[in-house]
């Protein structure tokens, strides 16, 4: 640890108060979390996991049994309790992203900054800082995606294989996505980390083959099918009749829409969860300020990394990978892997973990750029240094948005909450007993009363509206 | 040269970043004071909340015993630019939500027939149909035949001395 070190670690230190301000002021859900709650407080923490290992469609039992424990823990005090542990959540995440970026010469520290405009910034975190179902799910695996990349690029130590199982066993039988987990220590290893052995890459493929005969063989959990969601395609979104009117007897040409739809959308922020919005503005002729940042931002970005990949060929090509190639290489693993999975329906926060590892991959390729400007001609450099100034500030544009969005929520969850009554009774979940009845009076003066939201001015919301 | 290019690089890699936190910390510490130069001003009343649209404020008010019939007034800016003298059933039919005049309606108690006719002769004139239909189904509408004047009536009843 080094000045740099210290001045980047105060740096992020800062943007999670921040970050923890905003997330404070975020009333827990009422429609992702009310009834999640409900459900997860019947009967014992074993007998829940027990249930959810026999679920239809979604395998997701650590995903309950978190909510469950956190719950317990609360004691009713569930705000605090819910709110807190996302907080802690962004500051593990801000720890594990200094970890990987090791920022310890002044180029690696100015990238820092960057770095985490990025990560903030960019519109798949989104998802995993506005709602939670009390607890954000797609956050957890953003914090084993980054954990499996510190873990495999460190030194070979025997408790990491051992570190990398125990990952891939929670995030996998959380979320479906935690299945990118042995994706990061597979690349990982390709490009030269041996943090995770031989053996500990060979049972993370063991343990895959082992989920999905869980999944399928032992359990039949199944997959969600194409009539269960709203999904994005073209211009607008369709819900699943229209979805299996368009591709009916050829769903796979739906889900390679999907697929190829991710990967641009992480790399160019266009399309949007399935959605050519920017496409249709432009069409149109005027499309906002708002969109035109986003796409700019990410398609430098993503000019930055073919940059990098491009500079680096020869030394990959002779398999001579540095701790920047790594995390480049381990970004563009995991980016079809995770369009992959979001075969089914597009969405935004499915595709965070392509999205994190996108900022850590910018931060190092930025580094990359930075160190090479004074080998540079001057031609060159000053092209370097104007593609970074504009870099800069459209992903610091996008990061600020984040901030804004999350007020936005903010009022929009409360409203909810002030509409509690007749949205729970249009579900069937009208509190039938006193535990629900004190449950939903609990939540609902957490959001209304304790801590009431303040309304930005009209021209911020305008301004990200599409962020 | 080289040096400095090397530093202007990092300067311009790292001040906007920077820069905009320094903003959103700005925003942070001027709302934890007070000062929130970025966000409308808070509500003083139940008319106030409802007619700018704010469910959990008027949620809150409502649980809090605030009465939707009185007649309080509207600072300016919260409708219009000139200060209003509203209840909080009409200022909810003036923000045009149906769901908040029900959310309102139903901390109101029972309504009488001519409450119910001015309350439909409003949503009628500020274009919420199905809130004039509700209004009306209980007691028909025999609005002004001047389609507007009771919203007219209303926004001049802060003129009055």
């Amino acid at each position: 640890m080094n000045r740099w070190s210290v001045a980047a670690g105060v740096y992020a230190a800062l943007v999670v108060a921040v970050l923890a301000y905003f997330l404070l002021r975020l009333p827990v859900q009422l429609s992702d979390s009310y009834g999640n709650l409900v459900q997860a407080s019947q009967g014992t923490l074993w007998s829940l996991l027990e249930q959810q290992f026999h679920a239809r469609a979604f395998l997701r039992p650590f995903l309950w049994g978190l909510i469950r424990v956190v719950f317990d823990l609360s004691g009713g005090h569930y705000y605090e309790w819910f709110r807190g542990w996302h907080v802690c959540q962004v500051a593990v995440l801000a720890i594990l992203f200094l970890r990987l970026v090791r920022p310890v010469t002044p180029a690696g520290a100015a990238v820092v900054p960057l770095g985490l405009a990025v990560l903030l910034g960019v519109h798949t975190f989104t998802g995993t800082v506005v709602e939670a179902f009390p607890i954000n799910t797609f956050m957890t695996i953003l914090l084993c995606m980054l954990a499996a990349a510190d873990i495999a690029m460190g030194p070979p130590r025997w408790w990491r294989d051992v570190a990398a199982a125990a990952i891939f066993i929670f995030a996998a039988l959380t979320v479906e996505t935690g299945l990118l987990v042995p994706v990061v220590f597979v690349a990982a290893f390709a490009a030269g980390a041996r943090g995770v052995s031989r053996t500990g890459v060979a049972a993370q493929v063991a343990l895959v083959g082992a989920y999905f005969a869980l999944r399928f063989v032992v359990l039949r959990v199944g997959t969600p099918g194409m009539d269960e969601r709203s999904s994005g395609f073209g211009f607008s979104f369709r819900d699943p009749a229209e979805l299996s009117a368009i591709f009916g007897a050829h769903p796979i040409l739906f889900y390679a829409y999907n697929v190829v739809s991710s990967v641009l959308s992480v790399l160019f922020a266009e399309p949007r969860a399935g959605v050519w919005r920017f496409a249709s503005q432009l069409a149109a002729g005027t499309p906002p300020a708002g969109q035109i940042v986003n796409v700019l931002a990410s398609a430098i970005a993503t000019g930055l990394l073919g940059w990098f990949v491009w500079t680096r060929r020869a030394a990959w090509r002779s398999r001579r990978f540095e701790r920047a190639d790594q995390l480049v290489i381990v970004f563009l693993a995991v980016l079809p892997a995770n369009a992959a999975i979001a075969y089914a329906y597009s969405k935004d926060v499915i595709l965070s973990p392509a999205g994190a590892l996108l900022a850590v991959a910018v931060a190092a390729a930025a580094r990359q750029l930075l160190e090479s400007v004074p080998r540079m001609r001057r031609s060159a450099a000053a092209m370097a240094l104007v593609t970074l100034t504009v870099l800069s500030c459209t992903w610091s544009i996008r990061a600020v948005g984040l901030h804004v969005v999350m007020r936005r929520a903010a009022a929009n969850t409360a409203t909810d909450w002030a509409y509690a009554d007749s949205w729970l009774e249009g579900q069937h979940l009208t509190p039938a007993t006193p535990f629900e009845t004190a449950l939903k009076t609990r939540l609902q003066d957490d959001a209304v009363r304790r801590h009431p939201v303040t309304y930005l001015r009209p021209a911020w919301n305008d301004w990200f509206e599409d962020h | 040269m080289r040096i400095t290019e090397s530093r202007l690089g990092i300067v311009v890699c790292a001040a906007p970043p920077i820069a905009a936190l320094l903003g959103v910390l700005s925003f942070v510490v001027l709302e934890i004071a007070g000062r929130e130069p970025l966000t409308l001003p808070p509500s003083h009343n139940l008319a106030e909340a409802a007619v700018a649209r704010r469910p959990a404020d008027v949620f809150r008010r409502l649980e809090d015993g605030e009465d939707p019939r009185a007649i309080v007034a509207v600072r300016g800016g919260f409708y219009q630019e000139a200060p209003l003298q509203l209840s909080a059933l009409e200022a909810a039919i003036l923000s045009r939500s149906s769901e908040l005049v029900l959310l309102v309606e139903r901390h109101a108690g029972v309504l009488d027939a001519e409450t119910r006719r001015h309350l439909g002769c409003l949503a009628a004139d500020a274009g919420v149909p199905d809130i004039a239909d509700h209004f009306a189904a209980a007691s028909p509408a025999t609005c002004p035949a001047e389609r507007g004047s009771t919203r007219q009536a209303v926004l001049r009843r802060g003129d009055r001395p």
